[in-house]
């Protein structure tokens, strides 16, 4: 059990290292090491990504500050999303998503978003760590009611380039939705708060 | 700019618009009070409940059968056996009244032509011999804020209209003099040393059952009046009427009233003392509303919606997001247990519900 361990804390360390093996070339005519960037991307290289994952309720706030449990299940998230870079780093795109949660009275929380969205990669080969940054409208109904308003998601991911073409990876994605009621509603506002982790495959084209 | 300006006030703007049309309260605010809901399960959820009582340990519900349990918390509601005995078949009872220490209920046969006045001994019904053969009808209790001057008042259906009986021992039933009613009375109290009887649109006052008669303090409506409610700690009557105003008879003998219309007529009184706030709950046609006076009442009447508004104390949680806020509830009854308020919801099609408090607020759940 404890050599199964030592070989798990080993092969990580080699994961870690991996990228910066990679980075690092030795010049042949002055002995010197340096590191050679190759950039990865750029301007009209296209992503698409798939996401599945679960969708984890955090918290309501009112326009008090006043923090509530939402007590709703854990949910499901899923999502399309396309971006095209503008350089090696830099990416726009669009998302649209979808998750779900159950209440307690099994009452189903429905919430789609649409989002344009745009991200900053650092690269690791044959890693990629993108930071996201995405806003739109999203779609909220739970039974007959329907809110329609905006939402914002800062989040990052993990990918594995496992080709040149796909990358396998996580999210971890927080949605910031801001229901604002106005007139004999405006005790009912409500701030969501929401943080999505879900698995990703990406098709670099 | 100016485009990305405009794209981002289009946008805005259509989510403004889409959000202005919405229930009575908001998404996730809803969510926020909603729990599990706790449900007794021995008592089917689609009956509708006509009254409800309460004896020295055990409840009692009129809700076709009769159905009761113990006090106790968790306890199983169990059918009482209807009348036996006779060759009618007794299943229809909507009401029913605990007088004199003693369970009374009016069944009638499934075709509707008989319904008698019972009493329970034991745990068996034994006809009120005194009314033997009359076509009894609504049973209303009345009593003062400390429990006595107790009487019970049965409407007799006579050809189409209505005369009064009334007892004030559960043995002697005399009927009121001179007094024919269109309609039978369908709810009572007692108001400054004086009987309020509602019988249709009329209310009858007086203190004296050989005598009573249509009062002349009134509120202003030609509405059939749905509930009154005589209150112990605003020392004021609250009564109700079908087109969806409540009307207090303030102090300074002046009917005040809401300003607006409820959508849905209002029926049956409680009242409640919360955070050393009187509250009082009405039910309607759909759910009910609250009024929270921390005073006297002031010129008008506002209705709270409950698990809504902020103000309203009766229930935050499972109310607005449950069937009881959109059903019939015809009748509360209220039980203050070790100073533990249980009020009961009797809906119509919808079974009994009860609410209870949780924490520092108070949720709601079936029974």
């Amino acid at each position: 059990m404890r050599r199964s361990g030592s070989s798990l804390l080993f092969l990580l360390v080699l994961l870690l290292l991996l990228p910066v093996m990679v980075f690092s070339q030795q010049d042949p005519e002055n002995g010197e090491e340096e590191d050679i960037v190759t950039p990865m991307y750029s301007l009209g290289d296209q992503m698409f990504f798939i996401n599945g994952g679960i969708m984890v309720p955090l918290f309501f706030q009112s326009l008090t500050g006043e923090v509530k449990k939402t007590n709703l299940s854990i949910g499901g998230a899923g999502s399309l999303a396309w971006s095209a870079f503008l350089n090696n780093k830099l990416f726009l795109g669009a998302e649209l998503g979808g998750m779900f949660a159950v209440s307690p009275l099994k009452r189903v929380l429905i919430q789609i978003p649409i989002t344009a969205r745009i991200g900053y990669m650092f690269h690791r080969y044959p890693f990629d760590f993108p930071l996201l940054f995405g806003t739109g409208i999203i779609f909220t109904k739970l039974q007959e009611e329907l809110y329609v308003g905006p939402v914002f998601k800062p989040g990052f991911s993990f990918y594995w380039n496992i080709t040149n073409e796909w990358a396998l990876g996580l999210n971890c994605i927080y949605w910031w939705v801001p229901q604002i009621y106005t007139k004999d509603l405006k005790n009912s506002s409500r701030f969501g708060n929401f943080l999505e982790i879900s698995f990703s495959g990406l098709f670099h084209f | 700019m100016k485009t990305v300006i405009s794209i981002l006030l289009i946008f805005f703007g259509v989510f403004i618009l889409f959000s202005c049309d919405h229930g009575p309260i908001g998404i996730f605010h809803s969510l926020e009070v909603e729990t599990d809901l706790e449900d007794n399960d021995s008592l089917e959820n689609t009956i509708s409940v006509g009254d409800m009582i309460r004896s020295t340990n055990d409840y009692y519900i009129a809700a076709g059968s009769v159905f009761t349990r113990e006090v106790s918390s968790g306890s199983e509601w169990s059918k009482v056996p209807a009348p036996s005995g006779t060759d009618i078949v007794y299943e229809n009872s909507t009401e029913i009244a605990y007088a004199f220490s003693k369970v009374f209920a009016v069944f009638s046969n499934a075709a509707g032509d008989t319904s008698t006045l019972f009493e329970l001994k034991g745990e068996a019904w034994q006809e009120v011999s005194a009314l033997k053969g009359k076509r009894c009808d609504v049973l209303v209790y009345t009593a003062d804020s400390t429990g006595n001057n107790e009487s019970l008042f049965i409407s007799v259906r006579v050809s189409g209209a209505y005369s009064l009986y009334y007892t004030l021992d559960g043995t002697t039933f005399t009927s009121v003099p001179s007094l024919t009613l269109s309609r039978p009375v369908t709810d009572g109290a007692w108001v400054s040393d004086e009987y309020w009887l509602l019988s249709g649109n009329t209310i009858l006052q007086g203190s004296d059952l050989t005598s009573i008669s249509e009062g002349s303090v009134k509120p202003d409506t030609t509405a059939d009046f749905g509930g009154i409610h005589y209150s112990s700690n605003l020392s004021v009557p609250f009564i109700s009427s079908d087109d969806g105003f409540v009307y207090i008879y303030t102090e300074d003998d002046q009917w005040i009233n809401n300003t607006t219309a409820n959508e849905d007529g209002f029926y049956d009184f409680t009242e409640l003392l919360i955070d050393g706030k009187t509250v009082i709950l009405v039910g309607s046609e759909n759910g009910y509303k609250e009024m929270v006076f921390a005073d006297s009442p002031g010129d008008t009447v506002t209705l709270l919606e409950p698990g809504v508004s902020r103000d309203s104390l009766s229930s935050n949680i499972n109310y607005i997001n449950t069937t009881l806020s959109i059903n019939i509830i015809r009748n509360f009854f209220i039980d203050r247990n070790d100073d533990v308020y249980r009020i009961f919801a009797c809906t119509s099609g919808d079974g009994l519900w009860i609410n209870i408090p949780s924490g520092t607020t108070r949720v709601w759940g079936r029974e």
